[in-house]
């Protein structure tokens, strides 16, 4: 029965797919899609419902060799919440884009499915070969969504950069999965974790494994694709940012991360807590609402990553399930916001906020936004307050009693980067709502607003634990994880630290025009100038080597053999030829010279005979 | 009767191409009706020789073995070749793959209306002549066939070519000629030593006490004559399959000859090479393949990165296509060098994909080249707006090249991947490098099929050529579903071919880890 749940929760969001594709009309592909959707997430339903003891399920593919590779799926407690909020935010985004998308809607929502379906297959896989197959599907399919609109150029290169760059994690995956089974046989993640450590190779495991991770959860420095994406509509962003591409890499890290050594975890760490902080600072100085909600991600994600690298996956893992609900949430609510704008003042560009405000009297938005804004923020009473709560308490338990001076480093960076959320969020709120704009009653269809106000009630702190200021709860214990026990030092702490940070925010960003340095160099360059350019390079060498010297030499072999040629015709001609003409001529000329004597006179042939007598006797008589 | 199947795959376009050499050159709808039929009826045939396949065991049923030649040679003995064919799991994954791009190259040809009637005889000379190679099993029949391929393609380049097609078809033939010359060296010096043409005869023969004996001295240099035989032939194969750096006829050749036959150069004549590597050279010498497996994999992941970073500065459509060739039949030899199963079993999933694929990446050249003659990259912009079907095929065609998991594209890389990664703990031929660069060359290829696509399909409408574009017609669809269709299938479920190639590939990676 539960298997049936399963199956049916990953073939569900499949069939969407192919169905929009292939038998949909243009105009009902969003309704088929959304009730696919729907059906989906009441199985997914289905399956929480049926406890969270670990499913496992098993279906071979093919083989060669002692190569096998088969469909093992394994479903821990964790992983069949994820699918929950999969189905979830993937329905919300369904059910806002049947207004918001209204041309190509059959590519659009069959690529939604095959995104949702995808992601439910990573989530359930412990081979690591169909892990990785999935995980490509999800780069094509937020290629193409990113791509969606394709009359646009920034689009196209939005989608190629975010294909490439995702295509570099995917080869070191590769790379790091084939060295794994080289060492030990298997494909298999849980009985991977079991082996002791790689002996040789073991940091280019880690780099590998690292490249992977940054690639598809956006980390520093393979970051690039994720601001750009938004280039796709604003559901999509929703999609990618919440429920799938980017928490692909935080969850495929928190299960490798027993492969790998300590030390190499504790660099990762560092690398995702420098994540947290640069995309914290970026959101703070970008003005384009969805980069600002892009670069949050980015910083989140990086927070997420440090604390399962310190060995908290569970902390990782719930705060990417409480980051799902209001990250989508606020990437619809943008949808809404900007398409208010784009109403209100067309021509203009509508995503910047500086030109918004003023929108805190439309009074439902405004309290869904706060809600998921607080979220964000981490303020009481959201689920992202007790998740961060959690993750703090990690950092101060490896901190506490320490005398290296590493974990306090990786603390007090980790309170920088929550420092900064609550200064950019506060940013957002004080440019969209607070401040003086002009402002027109507007109305959202009824679709887009339950979609939005589902994820914001999801955002609440129940969603975890019905302490507001605990977080081991229900959730917690449905989950079977282990709670870091949090002192009430540290709840009272976070409390104190997020509202003197919002204090800060309040008295520093009145006013909106405030401008923040721009960091000194953008990564794309780096890019461009680190590798575009050189591979460029290296492909027109590589062109020149082709045409101007390996076919000149063979050019120049060629135009050898035809000169020797002609040197032996020459030689032919003249010598060989010559030689026989010469000959021929010789003999010629012998002949002429002897046919004179031989005209046929006889008295001459006597003289000759008389003479040759005369001479022949002469010589007989000496 | 089984075993005149694949005597009648060879027979049967021979005999039509002798049937339409009778027929008035005016008539040029015959040409191409009979050369459908053939092709109809080829398919036919190899659908009977699946049926009649045995996946585990040998397949003698479906073998046949008359003595052919028999000359005196006096004191040297008797030269003997046989009229030899038979199919393994080797052999019929090849020849499934040629009736399929045969029958797509006819479907191409379609339009093919000036000299019509030489170019069908031609086409299915060569058509015969690909069905010999792939089944022979006597080295001089298979050299036969070898150079039989050799002949009407210099033609079909040099005649019905484009522009600059007689410096192209020379290129082409002078190169494959010098290989040819090579491997009739080596077939030469094989006969003389082993006394036999026959491939599994040769494959167990000990040569005791000829020159081609493991420890039989060294001649020419320091080299074993052994030695020499596997370089002069792999060096043969090499230029055929091609390699770096024999690889540069390949660009012209392609570039310059119309659409069907880039079809068929692509899709079967590489695979002519890899397939000689994996039947005669490897089998026969795996002492020598397994002492320069080193050097073969370096050429082979040089091949992949060079061919991938020609193709991203190529600015001719098919020229990209060409070189991405190059690049992907590096995986062939790697796969082959790395002397596991997987490796093994994966550079013949490539070559069956890549088969295909390549197939599907030419016709896909050749539709826009029909409509406007203009090959050049720059030249196009937003042709989703004018083409959705095309765009969608093509699509299909380049991430099924680059790779994507659910083509076959991905299985064969995959393989080969994991044979050389295996190599350095299961046999330590090749260093754990070699991969972790061929990786490389995978995203170079994304990289140029993705910039590709953001170029000429992406943004707004623009065509420098003054012709309305049309979208697919049903002939084109004709060749292109079929194609994407297969390619997902083999991508989807590889045990089918898998199961084919498994026996052989067993077998070549026992035979080279014997040795180590």
């Amino acid at each position: 029965m539960v298997i049936t749940f399963f199956l049916l929760a990953f073939a569900l969001p499949l069939f969407s797919a192919g169905a929009c594709w292939l038998f949909a009309s243009e105009k009902y592909a969003g309704h088929i899609a959304t009730g696919f959707l729907a059906a989906m997430l009441l199985a997914t339903g289905g399956l929480a419902w049926h406890g969270s003891t670990t499913l496992s399920y098993h279906l071979p593919w093919w083989q060669i060799g002692s190569l096998r590779v088969e469909f093992n799926f394994l479903l821990p407690p964790f992983v069949k919440a994820m699918i929950v909020v999969v189905a979830l935010v993937s329905l919300a985004v369904h059910v806002f884009s049947i207004q918001y998308i209204a041309k190509s809607r059959k590519r659009y929502f069959a690529t939604l499915g095959l995104f949702t379906g995808s992601m439910v297959g990573l989530l359930v896989s412990n081979h690591l070969i169909v892990l990785f197959c999935f995980w490509e599907l999800m780069g094509l399919c937020s290629y193409l969504l990113i791509g969606f609109w394709r009359q646009k150029n920034t689009a196209a290169a939005a989608a190629t950069k975010a294909f490439l760059i995702n295509k570099v994690g995917d080869a070191a995956l590769l790379a790091a999965i084939l060295m794994l089974y080289a060492t030990y046989g298997t494909f298999h993640i849980n009985a991977l974790v079991n082996e002791p450590h790689l002996a040789d190779h073991a940091l280019w495991l880690g780099a590998l494994v690292f490249l992977a991770v940054a690639a598809k959860s956006a980390q520093w420095p393979l970051h690039a694709w994720l601001p750009d994406a938004m280039e796709g509509p604003t559901p999509v962003s929703a999609l990618i940012h919440a429920a799938t591409m980017v928490a692909a890499g935080v969850i495929l890290y928190a299960r490798v991360y027993p492969l790998l050594l300590p030390e190499v975890n504790l660099v990762i760490c560092f690398l995702g807590l420098i994540s947290a902080c640069l995309g914290g600072y970026q959101a703070l100085v970008a003005y384009d609402l969805k980069k600002i909600l892009a670069y949050s991600t980015l910083s989140q994600l990086g927070v997420m990553i440090a604390a399962i690298a310190l060995g908290a996956a569970d902390a990782g893992l719930i705060h990417l399930l409480a980051h799902a609900f209001f990250k989508a949430g606020l990437f619809l609510m943008a949808g809404l916001i900007i398409h208010h704008y784009q109403h209100l003042q067309p021509g203009t560009d509508a995503q910047d906020l500086r030109l918004m405000g003023g929108l805190r009297k439309s009074r439902a938005l405004f309290v869904v936004c706060i809600v998921l804004i607080g979220a964000l923020a981490g303020f009481p009473l959201t689920a992202g307050f007790l998740s961060k709560e959690n993750i703090l308490a990690v950092f101060v338990a490896y901190a506490d009693g320490s005398a290296a001076l590493l974990p306090w480093v990786f603390l007090a960076v980790l309170l920088a980067a929550t420092f900064l959320t609550v200064l950019y969020s506060w940013r957002l709120v004080a440019g969209i709502f607070l401040d003086e704009g002009t402002h027109e009653q507007t109305s959202f269809p009824i679709t887009q607003r339950i979609a939005v106000g589902a994820l914001a009630a999801c955002s609440s702190w129940f969603l975890i634990s019905w302490n507001p200021f605990h977080a081991d709860g229900w959730l917690a214990h449905w989950l079977r994880s282990e709670v870091y026990p949090t002192p009430w030092t540290v709840a009272a702490g976070s409390v104190a630290w997020i509202l003197a940070a919002a204090g800060v925010a309040r008295a520093a960003l009145r006013n909106k025009q405030y401008r923040f340095a721009k960091p000194v160099f953008s990564i794309d360059e780096i890019y461009r100038a680190g590798i575009v350019r050189p591979v460029q390079a290296a492909a027109l060498a590589v062109q020149h080597l082709d045409q101007r010297v390996i076919d000149r030499l063979l050019h120049g072999v060629t135009l050898l053999n035809v000169f020797i040629a002609h040197l032996l015709g020459w030689f032919d001609q003249h010598i060989v030829d010559g030689t026989v003409n010469q000959t021929a001529r010789l003999l010629a000329a012998a002949g002429n010279a002897i046919r004179k004597p031989a005209r046929g006179e006889v008295q001459r042939y006597l003289a000759w005979a008389a003479l040759g007598m005369i001479i022949f006797l002469f010589w007989m008589l000496n | 009767m089984s075993n005149y199947l694949v005597t009648s795959l060879i027979l049967v376009p021979l005999a039509a191409a002798l049937f339409l050499a009778v027929i008035p050159a005016q008539r040029a709808n015959v040409f191409r009706a009979v050369a459908l039929a053939v092709s109809v009826v080829q398919i036919m045939l190899v659908t009977a020789l699946i049926a009649r396949f045995n996946v585990s065991a040998g397949n003698e049923h479906l073998q046949t073995r008359t003595p052919w030649l028999r000359i005196d040679l006096g004191s040297l003995g008797t030269l003997q070749a046989d009229f030899f064919l038979a199919v393994d799991g080797l052999s019929l994954a090849l020849i499934a793959l040629s009736v399929v791009v045969l029958m797509i190259a006819t479907l191409a040809s379609w339009r093919m209306v000036d000299k019509a009637k030489g170019y069908f005889i031609l086409l299915l000379i060569l058509n015969g002549s690909i069905f010999g190679t792939f089944a022979a099993m006597d080295l001089l029949l298979f050299y036969l066939f070898f150079e039989f391929i050799l002949l009407p393609m210099y033609f079909l380049i040099g005649i019905w070519g484009g522009p600059r097609r007689e410096y192209a078809s020379i290129k082409f033939f002078l190169y494959t000629l010098l290989g040819s010359i090579l491997i009739l060296i080596a077939i030469i010096v094989l006969y003389l030593a082993g006394n036999t043409f026959s491939i599994p005869e040769l494959i167990q023969q000990p040569f005791s006490g000829s020159v081609l004996h493991a420890d039989a001295p060294a001649v020419f240099g320091s080299l074993s004559m052994r030695m020499w035989c596997f370089v002069l032939l792999a060096i043969g194969f090499a230029i055929k399959l091609p390699l770096f750096p024999f690889h540069t006829w390949l660009p012209d050749a392609h570039v310059q000859a119309s659409t069907p036959i880039s079809v068929i150069l692509a899709a079967l004549l590489l695979k002519v090479g890899g397939y000689g590597l994996a039947r005669v050279v490897f089998p026969i010498f795996p002492a020598e393949a397994v002492q320069l497996s080193w050097w073969l994999g370096l050429v082979a992941v040089i091949t992949i990165v060079y061919g991938a970073l020609n193709a991203l500065a190529s600015k001719d459509l098919k020229r990209l296509i060409a070189y991405s060739s190059v690049s992907h039949m590096g995986f062939v030899l790697l796969g082959l060098s790395s002397g596991t199963v997987e490796g093994v079993a994966g550079s013949i999933y490539q070559m069956v994909s890549h088969g295909i694929i390549s197939a599907m990446l030419f016709v896909i050249a050749g539709v826009l080249y029909d409509r406007t003659h203009d090959r050049l990259i720059a030249n196009y912009s937003g042709l989703h707006t004018v083409m959705p079907q095309y765009t969608a095929v093509v699509f299909i065609a380049f991430f099924a090249s680059l790779g994507l998991p659910g083509f076959s594209g991905f299985i064969a890389e995959f393989l080969t991947l994991a044979g050389a990664f295996q190599s350095h703990s299961v046999n330590q031929l090749l260093p754990m490098w070699m991969p972790m660069v061929a990786m490389a060359g995978i995203v170079l290829t994304a990289a140029f099929y993705v910039w590709t696509i953001q170029r000429m399909f992406y943004g707004t409408y623009f065509c420098r050529a003054e012709t309305t574009l049309t979208d697919l017609n049903t002939r084109e669809k004709l060749m292109l579903y079929p194609l994407a269709a297969a390619t997902l299938m083999l991508g989807i479920m590889p045990q089918f071919l898998l199961d084919w190639i498994n026996p052989f590939s067993d077998l070549l990676s026992r035979l080279l880890s014997s040795l180590n």
